[in-house]
């Protein structure tokens, strides 16, 4: 972790320069994605808006707006990897997050296990960050954590995060992906089971533009059978252990920190301890005592049988101690933590020492099989869950200290390990393209697959699956009402039901038309045109209801006065500026469409500047339609108000027509 | 404060001082009328002076004096009698007067000439003799002479050492590494007395301000007024989120304390505080000239031009610094100019900047066949008009040339010409005007002079203004030159239309260029302003090349005929100037109408222009009428933005002691300057008092 910040929304900071804007990123994650997590925290911090979430009145309509447009500019860039979105019991934050479903139109979210039934339970995010103009510099950042996309990962858990934002190359090269180690064949492995084996490829091409940064090294699993002999090539889950192991002679032990322990056999821990020269009895795990908070809820987990076959296998089990009231009686992890904090911890950390050498490992991973694999009688490992973690040299390891509980008997464990479903259907997808909803998905028994479409607040049946074959079924629906936008779609089977978002195809000019339900239809022309402005250094009526005149801080009636007599717009604080409305006006209008010409003009001779140069063109024809209907507007108030608009669109309308070619 | 050596005077020998009545007299005999109380006042001035530099009459002599008399009170009067007491008491004594530039030397030799005679009658403890006056003779000081040189001369190699040395509009030194400022902080060990002369001592940069302190020996104040000068600065430059009340009181008491230590070396007044006098100066009113609010088109041409002047300049073009030039929005000769010149550039742009400028170019054309005349200039012509067909002049400022030029040839389009139709003829006229300006005795020399000027008395236009005040008169020589004798100029005043002839030629006489400009307008007559033509209009600035409006401006660069004329009841109705003429000049005998059709962004140059009307024996003052300012605005331009602001600022001015700052109209916050307003307001009353200590004190001895 590279952030000294123990704050919640530490890990939705960057360390890519201010200036830089996101052109494309990676979210994976286990959990259900919580949209209002994405919409409110994490989209506002990475895309950079401008307007604030929890506003009211107009400004929560500029937010949605700024959100929504922002999100258009990056459709289908951005994507959200997860597993199967099954509809559990409902939580807060499932009935709360429904406000933003639209998000997912532009945000592609796919759910891993089209070919086989498998867990994503990694988090990973790889950010690519544009080219601030100054240095015309690129950046991928890079994060490894053990946080899902959740508002109770974020406020109620710890989480272990290791980041890195690493300049872009202008031009891959082979050498560099070769550097990252597992990552490329992580995300390759990751993409076909979502059914979209290219969807990542971008991300994979980044990899090749960057370098690894020195001393990091990948530990990835993806779910599956691997021999023995594929492990030699894609050393996956505990395969990959004994290559992150610090190098030499002696036995090597091992530390464990993880809210999770599988049920593991006696012979499977010493299988696992052995793959990174280990063994059991150096084996340590930090764990909590019966009364300590984590325990009540079943937020730490261990099953009472697992704690019998390592305390009999010789692991110890040190003693993470905890006193609300006694910062002395407690074990803290940071200097920042405080015994008071009712956040339990998520993350997963391994610390694997050979002599003074010591490594950590920051994973999604936790103690379980499930996780690093069950070892086959040859020798390859059977896995079930897409995990990923970092191995850094040298790292701090806070549990040093600790001390081995008196009594195992001390120990939170359960009684037995929650079983995880039929899970009939494993992996769905839809989307719309303006003329069909398409809906794929795997099920186990499709004989009783039923589906409806939701748009607005009405329900469509699917009528029926005409597609596919096997466990893998496809439904494509007629759907030609661009005023109905579909958002979800709903499956069942038997007891099961799972949700999923309908990704928006259609061409870009259609999407254009479709604002996010919550926004006031009548104002949203001229609310995005002002977002438009503002995202080009314009500025911004505040409160629409209450600014008739749109532009605030500028009157737009030159006082009847005279000269001599005092005016009214100096004393009331309406206009602060000597300057000449019309000429404040047009000044402004005029600034927009210069900053539009300067990101423009940053561009030429960039390699990289493709992505920034179709939105640019996309912003130079929404700003001249916007500059046009602001005309319209301005004329409203007197001919004269309208002159800048005039000017700007009849600018931007020639700089259009001079749009430098790709 | 370091004391000086008496330099060596006797109060005896400005005893005249305290007989202004007697003084007035002599100088009535002399041609040049006085008013009582304001040559009470200045006479108290220069006795105050005198003392103060003595050392007499119970005052330590000091190395120094600043006269800081509001504009029009007649520093130049006080500092001439000064200057004749020091160089004509005797002794050896010498006098050097710095003056910015030729014209006001020229007003500085007519002002030392013109105490000549009344002095001899007045004043018998001095040896005044006209010869002592040794303007543009530069190199020793000869004792007993008064010497006339330019700020420049300071710079020269000689030492200015003198007995007294007079820095005329001393605010010019602005600023530590002009040359002038180097060159006085060089010269002021030579100067055994300095004396001098500004209207705007807080004007002056502070650094400046304290230099002339030094100069003068007023080290004691530099530390208060230090003080005053960063609470101006605090005002200005300052937050303006604090309390209006505590700032003003601030202010006020550091205007006390500077005040109080200032009195020691500076003496001040402000026509304001001077409601004896005001009668003599003219009352002052506002002259409202409704200008319409700029059209839509109008306002379109201009932010075209700043469009398109911005993008040249992202371009790499010089063309024009100023995008939003001030000259766009009162004219636009100087806006076709720049398009044109705009156009040549355009092949040179890169793509998409020239595409776009070549649009704009396009549309500025087609926009300018709507808009002919400039909304402002035909207002202000519209009332210019008026005001010249009621038999009044009009001084109209402009801050740049071209607009000087374009306004000029507007209103010459706009004002009948006077074309002398209809009128007795040029025989009749010159055979009048011979016998009433017939040569004294001893006067034959000036034979061909005086010739030339009747000749010009004769032209067009001339003899039709003149016509216009005695119409009715017989169309024969003799009734008409008894009514050229009989009759006032200009309907009112105090002299005949012959008086006011035989005035003007004896200014023409007293000034040596003007007698160059008579001796050549022998041959061209068309020398002399009001002779070329018939246009009652004439613009003193750069003349425009347009070949058709040539005759419509003076062609050199010697302004003293045209300013006699404008003195004078004859000649241009409408005089347009630049700020060249708006500092030391008179400008008041036959005008009361000023026009600021453009504004300087200084407010001192603004309170300078108003000074060339409201003066003593002013043209309001003869006729009973008020002095009329007009600050014409164009609305929804930067134009009438200026205006506001300057109106506000110019009317601190006095209560600052000058202290009022340049502006840039696109820099001033609306409620920094209602912020400001409310400071200086709280603190009126007591700054008001603080002013007054500067007045000059009554001697003790009478």
């Amino acid at each position: 972790m590279n952030s000294l910040d123990f704050g919640w929304e530490s890990l939705l900071r960057t360390d890519a320069p201010t200036e830089c804007a996101l052109k494309a990123a990676l979210f994976t994650t286990y959990d259900r994605p919580d949209e209002r997590l994405i919409a409110e925290h994490l989209l506002p911090l990475v895309l950079k808006l401008s307007r604030e979430p929890d506003g009211e009145g107009a400004e929560r309509q500029y937010f949605l707006l700024e959100l929504d447009e922002r999100l258009k500019q990056l459709h289908d860039k951005l994507v959200v990897v997860s597993s199967t979105v099954r509809d559990e019991a409902t939580s807060e934050e499932q009935s709360d997050s429904g406000a933003y479903g639209w998000i997912w139109r532009s945000i592609r979210h796919l759910t891993v296990g089209i070919n086989r039934k498998a867990v994503q339970h990694a988090k990973l995010w790889m950010l690519h960050w544009g080219a601030a103009e100054a240095d015309g510099i690129e950046y991928l950042e890079i994060v490894v954590s053990s946080a899902n996309l959740t508002r109770a990962a974020f406020k109620g858990q710890l989480q272990a995060a290791w980041r890195g934002c690493i300049e872009l190359h202008p031009k891959g090269s082979a050498t560099r992906l070769g550097g990252w180690g597992i990552l490329p064949d992580f995300l390759e492995a990751l993409a076909e089971s979502t059914g979209e084996k290219t969807r990542l490829d971008s991300f994979i091409s980044l990899l090749r533009r960057a370098e690894c940064p020195t001393g990091a090294e990948f530990v990835a699993s993806v779910p599956g059978t691997h021999s023995r002999h594929a492990l030699r090539s894609a050393p996956w889950g505990a395969a990959g252990l004994a290559r992150v192991t610090p190098p030499g002679r002696g036995a090597v032990s091992a530390s464990i920190l993880s809210p999770y322990i599988g049920a593991w056999a006696r012979s499977d821990i010493g299988r696992w301890c052995k793959l990174f020269d280990g063994s059991v009895e150096r084996l340590r795990l930090v764990w909590i005592d019966k009364n300590h908070p984590w325990a009540r809820g079943a937020k730490w987990i261990l099953p009472a049988t697992a704690l019998k076959t390592l305390e009999a296998s010789g692991a110890r089990l040190l003693h993470l101690r905890n006193e609300p009231d006694d910062e002395d009686a407690t074990d803290l992890f940071h200097p920042q933590h405080r015994p008071a904090d009712d956040r339990w911890s998520h993350a997963k950390l391994y610390l694997l020492k050979r002599g003074t050498s010591r490594r950590l490992l920051l994973t999604s991973a936790n103690f379980s099989q499930s996780a690093w694999g069950t070892e086959m009688s040859d020798g390859g490992l059977r896995i079930e869950n897409f995990e990923f973690g970092v191995c850094v040299e040298q790292a701090m390891w806070p549990f040093d200290h600790l001390k081995e509980f008196e009594s195992y008997r001390d120990a939170a464990t359960v009684d037995a390990l929650d079983s995880r479903g039929s899970n009939l259907i494993s992996w769905a997808n839809a989307v719309w393209d303006g003329s069909f909803v398409t809906i794929q998905c795997r099920c186990e028994d499709w004989q009783n697959l039923v589906g409806q479409i939701l748009s607005g607040c009405d329900w469509t049946e699917i009528p029926n699956w005409t597609l596919g074959s096997g466990v893998l079924r496809a439904a494509r629906v007629s759907w030609k009402d661009q005023g109905r936008t579909p958002s979800l779609v709903q499956l069942k089977c038997k007891h099961e039901t799972l949700s999923i978002a309908v990704f928006d195809e259609r061409p870009e000019s259609e999407r254009e038309q479709t604002v996010p339900p919550e926004v006031d239809k009548d104002l949203v022309e001229r609310m995005r045109d002002e977002l438009l402005f503002e995202q080009y250094g314009g500025r911004i009526a505040f409160d629409v209801e209450d600014n008739e005149d749109s532009l605030e801080g500028v009157s737009g009636e030159e006082s009847e006065k005279t000269v001599d007599e005092p005016d009214d717009t100096a004393s009331t604080g309406r206009s602060d500026s000597y300057a000449v409305p019309t000429f404040v006006l047009a000044r402004r209008h005029l600034q927009v469409v210069d900053n539009w010409a300067e990101r423009l003009s940053a561009l030429v001779g960039q390699h990289t500047g493709d992505f920034e140069r179709k939105v640019l063109h996309r912003d130079g024809k929404l700003l001249l339609a916007a500059f046009r209907r602001q005309v319209e507007r301005d004329a409203k108030h007197g001919s004269e108000r309208a002159i800048g608009a005039k000017l700007a669109a009849e600018e931007l309308n020639v700089r259009l027509k001079h749009f430098p070619s790709e | 404060m370091t004391p000086s050596e008496s330099l060596g005077l006797s109060a005896k020998q400005w005893q005249f001082l305290s007989s202004p009545e007697k003084y007035i007299e002599a100088s009535t005999r002399a041609g040049r009328e006085l008013v009582l109380e304001s040559t009470r006042r200045q006479f108290q001035s220069a006795r105050d002076i005198l003392e103060r530099l003595n050392g007499s009459c119970g005052e330590k002599a000091r190395r120094g004096v600043m006269l800081a008399d509001d504009v029009g009170l007649g520093k130049t009067t006080v500092a001439a009698l000064v200057a004749w007491v020091v160089a004509s008491a005797g002794e050896r004594r010498g006098v050097r007067i710095l003056a910015p530039n030729d014209v006001m030397m020229r007003r500085w030799e007519e002002e030392l000439q013109s105490h000549v005679a009344p002095l001899q009658r007045c004043a018998p403890a001095l040896d005044v003799r006209p010869n002592r006056v040794k303007a543009y003779r530069v190199g020793r000081l000869s004792a007993g002479s008064i010497q006339v040189v330019k700020h420049s001369y300071a710079a020269s190699d000689f030492n200015l050492a003198c007995d007294l040395l007079i820095i005329d509009e001393a605010h010019r030194a602005k600023g530590e590494h002009t040359a002038f400022s180097k060159a006085l902080k060089r010269q002021k060990k030579f100067a055994r007395r300095v004396l001098i002369l500004t209207a705007t001592p807080f004007s002056i940069r502070l650094d400046e301000l304290q230099r002339m302190l030094t100069l003068i020996g007023g080290e004691p104040a530099r530390s208060p007024v230090g003080a005053f000068s960063r609470a101006l600065e605090d005002l200005y430059s300052g937050s303006t989120s604090r309390s209006p009340e505590i700032v003003g009181k601030r202010l006020a008491d550091k205007a006390k304390a500077a005040v109080g230590a200032l009195s020691h070396f500076v003496i001040r007044h402000s026509i304001e505080d001077l409601p004896r006098e005001h009668e003599a100066f003219g009352v002052r009113n506002d002259w409202e000239i409704n200008v319409p609010h700029a059209e839509p088109v109008e306002l379109e041409l201009m932010l075209r031009m700043d469009r398109a002047l911005r993008l040249a300049k992202g371009s790499g073009s010089e063309l024009s610094k100023a995008t939003n030039d001030p000259r766009f929005h009162v004219g636009w000769r100087h806006f076709d100019r720049a398009v044109t010149r705009l156009k040549r550039e355009v092949p040179r742009f890169a793509e998409p900047a020239k595409a776009v400028i070549e649009g704009q170019i396009t549309a500025i054309k087609n926009l300018r066949t709507k808009v002919l005349v400039h909304s402002k200039m035909s207002a202000v012509a519209t009332a210019v008009k008026k005001t010249v067909e009621s038999g009044e002049k009009v001084l109209l400022f402009c801050h740049h040339h071209a607009t000087a030029q374009e306004l000029t040839a507007h209103l010459a389009s706009r004002l009948p010409n006077l074309d002398g139709s209809g009128l007795p003829g040029r025989a009749t006229w010159l055979n009048a005007w011979n016998e009433v300006l017939a040569p004294a005795g001893d006067e034959h020399h000036e034979d061909r002079l005086r010739e030339t000027f009747i000749e010009w008395l004769c032209a067009d236009l001339i003899r039709t203004q003149t016509w216009a005040w005695i119409r009715g008169a017989a169309a024969s020589p003799q009734p008409l030159a008894s009514a050229l004798r009989e009759t006032k100029a200009r309907g009112a005043g105090r002299e005949t239309i012959a008086a006011s002839a035989e005035h003007l030629f004896l200014a023409f006489m007293k000034s040596k260029s003007s007698r160059a400009v008579l001796r050549e307008a022998a041959d061209r007559l068309e020398l002399l302003p009001g002779a070329n033509g018939s246009s009652p209009v004439l613009g003193v600035c750069e003349p425009s090349d347009v070949a058709d409006e040539n005759f419509l401006f003076i062609h050199n660069q010697q302004p003293d005929t045209v300013i006699s004329i404008f003195n004078s009841p004859f000649g241009p109705d409408v005089l347009v100037v630049t700020d060249k003429l708006s500092e030391g000049i008179d400008l008041h005998r036959y005008c009361r109408h000023l026009v600021h059709y453009e504004l300087d962004p200084s407010p001192i140059r603004t309170v300078q222009r108003n000074g060339r009307l409201r003066r003593v024996n002013s043209w309001a003052a003869v006729t009973g009428l008020a002095i009329l300012y007009a600050y014409p605005a164009f609305r929804g331009t930067r134009d009438h933005r200026l205006v506001q602001i300057m109106k506000k600022r110019i009317d601190s001015f006095s209560l600052l002691l000058g202290g009022v700052q340049d502006f840039d109209v696109d820099e001033i916050l609306g409620s920094d300057e209602a912020w400001r307003n409310e400071v200086i307001a709280d603190a009126k009353k007591q700054l008001l008092a603080a002013g007054g200590q500067l007045r000059a004190k009554p001697s003790k001895f009478g």
